[in-house]
């Protein structure tokens, strides 16, 4: 008698609980899929776009107010060259020419003034580098 | 008809377990499989934005063909108070200087572009080239000034509205 009444409650209970919570999990789950990126979160904001093409793997130069970075490393100072009437931005050309040429990303802060991004293209396209994309943040992040 | 009663009581019981260990089994590997996505992942997620260069050697790599076998050309160059389209006419088949107009669009009282009513100019000027050539090509001209955020926005403004794509092709221009 108490084993049926308890195999009565728990059947109803957990039939009740566990298929909305599957229900949630599975929604959840696809959110997040959708929406989560497995690169490694940049520590200044980019620009939202609408754009979905997706990040190629690829060296990467990033253009924040603190500086010229090349795969992390810092070559210079941004706020330098966006006052140079220079084109040509030194630091950031030998280390391009040197190495092996393929997809290029620029990650450029969103306040980034442009006369810096042409610049940076232009001496990216000096050092022999075709393919050049701006990375921005997609609409679809959470 | 109670032994029956039971029996079909007594199997339904049955399934009903087996179900529950099932959704068990899904709630468990969700329970692994959350943390995980979450602590792995970032909620940032990035897209790419193709850039190209306007060669300013060559003004038919930036043309479009119209149905009539004139040319048109675009520039769009961001000044302090407004958007400015140029539109370059000309006929490669018959000697005569290219005709420009220049349409501004004022900025908004906040500053921001007024990127819905280019849209609608760059709409009529597609529909108005109804040709068998792909039109897709604009250049940008922005201000040396021009933030990134304000440069990817009006990228994606001329690249679609709401009706579908509009200029897909968008070069940067200016003298570095």
């Amino acid at each position: 008698m108490r084993l049926l009444r308890r195999r009565n409650t728990t059947t109803g209970l957990d039939r009740a609980a566990l298929t909305p919570m599957v229900d949630i999990f599975t929604l959840l789950l696809v959110v997040l899929l959708a929406s989560f990126s497995t690169d490694t979160p940049l520590r200044f904001s980019l620009a939202e776009t609408h754009s979905e093409l997706p990040v190629p793997k690829a060296s990467a130069v990033d253009l924040t107010s603190d500086g010229i970075y090349l795969d992390e490393t810092r070559l210079t100072s941004s706020s330098f060259y966006s006052t140079k009437p220079e084109a040509l931005i030194e630091e950031l050309y030998w280390p391009l020419l040197q190495m092996e040429k393929g997809p290029l990303l620029i990650r450029a802060d969103a306040e980034m003034p442009y006369v810096l991004i042409q610049k940076l293209i232009f001496t990216a396209q000096q050092a022999g580098w075709k393919e050049l994309s701006l990375v921005a943040e997609s609409k679809k992040s959470l | 008809m109670r032994s029956l009663r039971s029996q079909r009581l007594l199997s339904r019981t049955q399934s009903q377990d087996d179900a529950r260990a099932g959704l068990l089994a899904i709630v468990a590997l969700f329970l692994l499989l959350l943390p995980f996505l979450l602590l792995t992942g970032s909620p940032q997620k990035l897209a790419a934005i193709k850039l190209q260069l306007a060669d300013a050697t060559e003004q038919g790599d930036v043309a479009t063909k119209g149905k009539h076998g004139e040319f048109v050309g675009l520039e769009l160059r961001i000044g302090d108070q407004a958007l400015i389209l140029n539109e370059t006419r000309w006929n490669k088949d018959v000697i005569a200087a290219p005709v420009s107009k220049a349409i501004s669009f004022p900025h908004q009282a906040d500053g921001a572009f007024d990127i819905k009513t280019l849209q609608k100019r760059l709409r009529a000027l597609k529909t108005g080239f109804t040709t068998p050539y792909v039109w897709e090509k604009i250049t940008l001209l922005p201000d040396p000034n021009t933030t990134t955020a304000e440069l990817v926005s009006l990228m994606d403004g001329v690249r679609s509205d709401s009706k579908g794509l509009l200029l897909p092709e968008v070069s940067l221009g200016g003298e570095p």
